[in-house]
This record gives C-alpha cells, sequence and structure tokens, in this order.
C-alpha cells in the first residue's frame, strides 16, 4: 500500500474536483430551485429527468454534437494524417514544421470560431468561394464551428499520428525491402498495421474532445435557433447561469455525463482501444 | 522507371494541376489584393511541379509529396491567422471583407493592454492557470511515480478516474461546482475558480505524466542506490535530470491547457474573478467592434501559449515518440 502514499493526493484532488460535483449534481437533479433561492428547493423526483428527456431542444442538441463530433473528428484525421505523412518523410527543417502545425492550438477556441464566424459571413471565406447566402444563419454558425475545430485540432491529430509512424520499426521496413515489396504494399502491409494502434487512439481522444465542444458553440450560437446551435455543454450554461434555474442545470449535467461515458465507451468499443496511454 | 521515380512524377504532377487550378479560381473569382495570394500559391505550386519534373533523378533525399505537405501546412496554418490578424487590425468603421487588410490600426491592442478590466482578467488567468498547473504536476508527479513503479491495489482506480475526468464534459461539472461555491458563499472568489479548474488540470497531467514516465530508464535509480548514492543524490543527480524534462513539457501542455480554458470560469465566477478567456464573452461587448476586439485579445492571449509550444516543441514529440508499444 506504499503506493497509495504516493498517488492519494491526485487520486483526492479529482475527487474534490470531479467526485463531489458531480455528486452534488446528482443530488440536486431532484429538487427544482431558482438561483438565487437558497436551500435545497421543492423535492421533484424524476421530473427534471422526464422534462429533459422529453424535450425536443435537448434531442436536437445531442443529434448536434454528434453530427458535429462525427464531422470534426473525420476532418481532423483526414488532414491530420496528411500532415503527418509529410513530417515523417521531410527531413531538415523538421522542428520549424512541427511547430507550425501547433500553432492554430494556440489560438483560443472561443476567438477561433468566432473568426471563423466572420470570414463565412461576409469575410474572406465567402469573398473567395461565394456567399453563404444559401446557408441559414444555424448552419453558417455549425460550419464555422467545424472549421475552426478542425483548424485547430489537425495539428494535434498529427502530433499523435506521427507517433504512430515512428512506431514502425525500421527493421520492419528494411524485411519489407529485402522480401521485394513495393510502396504500396509496404504501406498496406506494413505501415498501416503498425500504426493503426496510435491512430485508433487519436480518433478516440479526438472524439471525446470534439464532443465536449463548447466554447466554439458559444462564441457562435444563434439564440434564434438555440436548439439547433446547442450542444449538451451549453445547455447546461443555460440551465445554470442564463435560467438559473438549479434542478435542470443538475439534470442536464447527469445526463451529458452518462451520454459522455456511454460515448467514450462505445468509440473505445469500435476503434478497439484499450489502452488510451 | 522506379517506383521512386514515378511516386515522384506523380506528385509533380498534383503540384501542376493543383498549381493551374489555384491560378484559374485566382483569376476568376478572387478580387484583387488577394488576387496576389492565390497567384503566389499557384506559382509555388508550379515552380514546384518544374523542379520536380527537372531534378526527378536528383536529390534523392528531398521528396516531392513532402514539400507539397508543407505547403499544404503553410496555407492551412497561414490563410485563418491572417484573417484573425485582419479581423484584429481592422481601423474603426471599417468592414473586413478580403484577407489582405487594406488599412491597420492597432487600437486595439493598445487599447486592451491599457485597460484596467483586461490587465484584471489577464491577471486572474494566470493565476488560476498558474496555481493550477502547479498543483496538478506537484500532485500527478508523485501518482505517475506510484503507477509506474509501485504495484498497489487500486491503480486501475486512479486511471480509470484520469481517464473519465477527461471524458465527462467540464461544463457538466463546473456547473455545480458553481452552485456549490454559491452555498458556501465563495462564488466569484479566485479559490473557488482554480478548485474548480483542477478538474482539468489534474487528470490531464496523471495522464501525461504516467504515459511519459512508463518509459523512463528507472533502473538507473537502482543502480545509483547499489552504488551506494544517498537518497538526495539519487533524487538529484539520477531521477532529475531523467524525468526532468518529460516533467518540464508536461507542465507546458498542462498549462496551456488551463490558460486556453473558458469552461470554468463562465460557471464559477461572475467578473471580480472572472479569468481572461471566461470573461473575453462580456468585455468585448464594450467595444465598437466586438469581433474585431475579439481577434485582438486573441491574439494577445496566445502568445505565452505559443512561446510554450516553441520551446516545448521538441519534448512535445520526444515525449510522445519515445512511447513503444
Amino acid at each position: 500500500m506504499r503506493g497509495w502514499r504516493f498517488a492519494a493526493p491526485a487520486m483526492l484532488l479529482m475527487v474534490i474536483a470531479a467526485g463531489w460535483p458531480l455528486g452534488r449534481a446528482l443530488y440536486l437533479s431532484f429538487f427544482r430551485r431558482q438561483v438565487a433561492e437558497g436551500g435545497r428547493g421543492e423535492a421533484v423526483g424524476w421530473a427534471n429527468y422526464g422534462a429533459i428527456l422529453s424535450n425536443g431542444t435537448w434531442w436536437r442538441a445531442v443529434a448536434t454534437a454528434a453530427v458535429l463530433m462525427l464531422v470534426i473528428v473525420a476532418l481532423q484525421l483526414l488532414i491530420g494524417l496528411a500532415f503527418a505523412a509529410t513530417l515523417h518523410r521531410i527531413v531538415g527543417i523538421n522542428d520549424a514544421v512541427r511547430l507550425l502545425i501547433l500553432v492554430p492550438f494556440a489560438v483560443l477556441s472561443y476567438v477561433s470560431a468566432t473568426a471563423w464566424s466572420s470570414a463565412l459571413d461576409g469575410g474572406f471565406a465567402s469573398s473567395w468561394f461565394g456567399g453563404p447566402d444559401s446557408l441559414d444563419s444555424w448552419q453558417t454558425a455549425l460550419a464555422a464551428v467545424v472549421l475552426s475545430e478542425v483548424w485547430r485540432g489537425a495539428g494535434v491529430a498529427a502530433v499523435f499520428i506521427v507517433v504512430g509512424l515512428s512506431r514502425v520499426p525500421a527493421a520492419m521496413y528494411e524485411s519489407a525491402r529485402a522480401d521485394g515489396a513495393n510502396w504500396r504494399q509496404t504501406l498496406i502491409r506494413v505501415t498501416v498495421p503498425a500504426a493503426l494502434p496510435a491512430i485508433a487512439v487519436a480518433a478516440f481522444i479526438r472524439a471525446v474532445d470534439s464532443f465536449r465542444v463548447f466554447d466554439a458553440v458559444v462564441a457562435v450560437g444563434d439564440p434564434e435557433n438555440r436548439g439547433l446551435t446547442s450542444v449538451p455543454s451549453t445547455l447546461v450554461l443555460d440551465g445554470f447561469i442564463r435560467r438559473g434555474e438549479v434542478g435542470l442545470g443538475a439534470t442536464l449535467s447527469v445526463v451529458s455525463v452518462v451520454l459522455a461515458g456511454v460515448l467514450a465507451y462505445a468509440v473505445a468499443k469500435v476503434l478497439r482501444v484499450r489502452r488510451a496511454w | 522507371m522506379t517506383a521512386s521515380l514515378r511516386s515522384r512524377l506523380a506528385a509533380s504532377y498534383t503540384a501542376a494541376l493543383a498549381g493551374l487550378v489555384v491560378a484559374s479560381w485566382g483569376i476568376a473569382a478572387i478580387p484583387r489584393p488577394d488576387l496576389w495570394i492565390w497567384l503566389t500559391v499557384a506559382s509555388v505550386l508550379l515552380l514546384t511541379a518544374a523542379a520536380g519534373v527537372l531534378l526527378v533523378d536528383r536529390l534523392p533525399r528531398v521528396s516531392v509529396w513532402a514539400v507539397l505537405g508543407v505547403q499544404l501546412i503553410l496555407v492551412f496554418v497561414s490563410v485563418p491567422l491572417m484573417w484573425v490578424l485582419h479581423l484584429a487590425v481592422l481601423p474603426p468603421g471599417a468592414e473586413a471583407q478580403l484577407l489582405v487588410p487594406s488599412g491597420a490600426s492597432g487600437r486595439h491592442f493598445v487599447d486592451l493592454l491599457s485597460r484596467d478590466t483586461f490587465q484584471h482578467d489577464a491577471s486572474v488567468g494566470l493565476v488560476v492557470a498558474a496555481v493550477s498547473t502547479l498543483i496538478a504536476i506537484v500532485a500527478a508527479a508523485f501518482a505517475a511515480y506510484a503507477l509506474v513503479n509501485l504495484p498497489f491495489r487500486g491503480r486501475r482506480v486512479v486511471y480509470g478516474a484520469a481517464l473519465i475526468c477527461q471524458v465527462v464534459p467540464t461544463a457538466a461539472v463546473a456547473g455545480p461546482w458553481g452552485d456549490q461555491l454559491r452555498a458556501l458563499g465563495a462564488f466569484d472568489s479566485l479559490i473557488g475558480v482554480i478548485i474548480g479548474s483542477l478538474v482539468i488540470t489534474v487528470p490531464l497531467a496523471v495522464w501525461l505524466l504516467a504515459t511519459y514516465f512508463r518509459h523512463l530508464p528507472w533502473a538507473l535509480a537502482d543502480a545509483a542506490r547499489a552504488d551506494g548514492a544517498t537518497g538526495r543524490q539519487v533524487l538529484l543527480r539520477v531521477l532529475v535530470p531523467v524525468a526532468g524534462p518529460g516533467v518540464l513539457t508536461a507542465t507546458a501542455v498542462v498549462f496551456v491547457v488551463a490558460w486556453n480554458d473558458l469552461v470554468v470560469g463562465s460557471f464559477t465566477s461572475s467578473g471580480r474573478s472572472t479569468p481572461m478567456p471566461a470573461s473575453l464573452r462580456f468585455f468585448a461587448q464594450d467595444y465598437d467592434n466586438p469581433v474585431s476586439a475579439t481577434a485582438a485579445a486573441g491574439l494577445l492571449w496566445a502568445v505565452p501559449p505559443l512561446i510554450l509550444i516553441a520551446l516545448a516543441g521538441r519534448g512535445i514529440f520526444a515525449g510522445f515518440a519515445s512511447r513503444k508499444v
């Protein structure tokens, strides 16, 4: 048990920072009360859960988050793969390029989404590729979220994939060459199988991260189309802060945690990620 | 013709095709001055193609595909960045329509830097990120050491907690934490925001450090002990030099993530202790052009992370790359 003496502080901090609020959310989700009122409020049983699970806005937000996640992860991986293949092959200016692909990650998600939204709405993107006249405002908003997150996250995805590529032992390439494999065979039979676990980890991490997207949606969220430009995380903000209904916010917290857990489990199963570390 | 020659020619033809497409779309649809950017990109692509074909059997170490990839990365990163810059330097009353700014004014930068509220929120953001990172790294270094070197019952619980915390949406934790702080009368206090932000920093630090520590040559410490080194000597001469670079890299990564977090502050504070990224949502509205002010504040806020990424960049890759299956 000597290990616990070392691990206890971190564990304690995680229990305080995550376990405590989540426990409180679970408790509060059975009550109804405005932020300004003190105390517990009125016990309502499962009413909050019923209200949320029968609410169209909630399910639209879930669908929005799921679609955003799929599109963002697919694009990040695609671009990340191209970047990683580049990084893997260049010599000499490696450090500079590696730094370059991480530059967008330093820009706040909120700022990047704001900038992309204005780029699509009369900015450079609409001047270059035609106006967004054919798009509704909520479509422009979601496109801005996707572009922003892909721009910021492709470099991070590339970092993980580069790791996967660098894990392919050089001896395997030498054997492949000695056996007379051409580059296509080498790619399909050697590189891809050896790098796949790392790519799966990258996909898992990016998927979990994209599902939690908050800043970008807050930045471009369209009050007129709240259901279509909300994700579960921003609904939690609506519940606790904008509407000030604690029970509702707490219930949204609980439901989105469960949803995120189920989703992470499913993605891990699909991608066969057993260890993300 | 060998496979590498064929691949090189294919890359050159791709570059030529891309160059032609960019040039014709630019001439057909792009107004000046952005046209010059398009034509520059097109000429670089065409030159790459020409060089690829002409030098096809020379310079065997240069990959034409990789050269194309670097050009793609440059455009991908710099075009949106230039747009953010354009928004940030927009003169009063002007509208940003093209990528190249028609005029430039540094008014937002000057105004932000001299504004009390920005200075206040920025220092709150710095304190929150720094304290939260420091606490997390110290606690996580011990935990990661135990996870890697000391088999104990329940280590899967610690791993599991770190993983679950990274899956859970931050808003779902910060929301009820804000309500708890209200109940305790600690809403909008620095300490409340810092504790709230630990949900981001601690699991990330545990995960990064455990991953990194797993591949360190811990046997060196045993060897040093066998050679008669004291505990302090083992720590200072062996453990710190061996683990130091990875811990510094992890510190930089965790700090950047905490520095850029907008969620916790939005739920746990209402002005007095709102750290900078969270307060951006509100103070940008004070400006005649909120988008422009947001872009300027965003660029200022990106400077410290950029410096840290530059310093830690090599470590970020080396730390990950040293992982073996």
